[in-house]
């Protein structure tokens, strides 16, 4: 997209994205992963997976508020992720939902503000609450997101 | 999509600054991705998905 983001390293499977988020509480390494979901068998579907990478755990950690001062940029750099994993695989489906509902609110709020640009791309679902999926609107209160490119 | 339009559109979304690297290490096995893995199979299990998505 457009928007203001880091740049990222991948493998040559672009299943994995590497980027550093830069801010007042210094540089964090962040951790993009698509997992497939084989379980599944409405075609392939991949779990957009995001969180900050942990040193001393030597693992990742979503749950971690790391407060860098820069939630806008790291979600343009997630969204530019997607975009590059389905440069690869436009035929997929990507799956995301937040690690709490607050987060899963934050990437409903992004997407609304940049909705013109990604339907550009991709055709966007939300799931409501006990019901079905439906196109993406903006602003309402999806537990969960699917994409596919267009 | 028509090739001009997909062209155009890799040019404003790609990055020379972004690389594929040998160093980008395999998260794939990581327990919480493997979790969050599960947590979507769950949800689909459950919601299904939009009937139109896997055309």
């Amino acid at each position: 997209m457009i928007l203001n983001r880091y740049h990222f390293s991948t493998d040559s499977k672009h299943l994995n994205f590497e980027f550093f988020s830069e801010g007042p509480k210094g540089r964090i390494k962040k951790i993009i992963r698509f997992n497939k979901l084989n379980s599944v068998n409405s075609g392939e579907v991949y779990n957009l997976g995001f969180g900050d990478f942990d040193e001393e755990k030597d693992g990742i950690d979503d749950l971690v508020i790391s407060n860098n001062k820069d939630s806008q940029k790291i979600l343009a750099t997630v969204a530019a992720a997607v975009v590059s994993f389905t440069d690869l695989y436009p035929e997929v489906q990507v799956f995301a939902t937040g690690s709490t509902p607050a987060r899963t609110r934050f990437y409903v709020l992004g997407v609304s503000k940049n909705l013109k640009e990604i339907t550009e791309l991709f055709e966007l679902w939300g799931a409501l609450n006990e019901k079905e999926w439906e196109l993406f609107r903006e602003n309402r209160p999806y537990l969960a997101l699917l994409a596919k490119r267009k | 999509m028509s090739v001009a339009k997909e062209k155009k559109i890799k040019k404003r979304t790609r990055s020379n600054n972004d690389a594929v690297s040998p160093k980008v290490k395999d998260y794939g096995n990581d327990p919480f991705f493997v979790k969050k893995a599960k947590e979507a199979e769950a949800f689909i299990r459950k919601y299904g998905l939009p009937s139109s998505s896997s055309r």
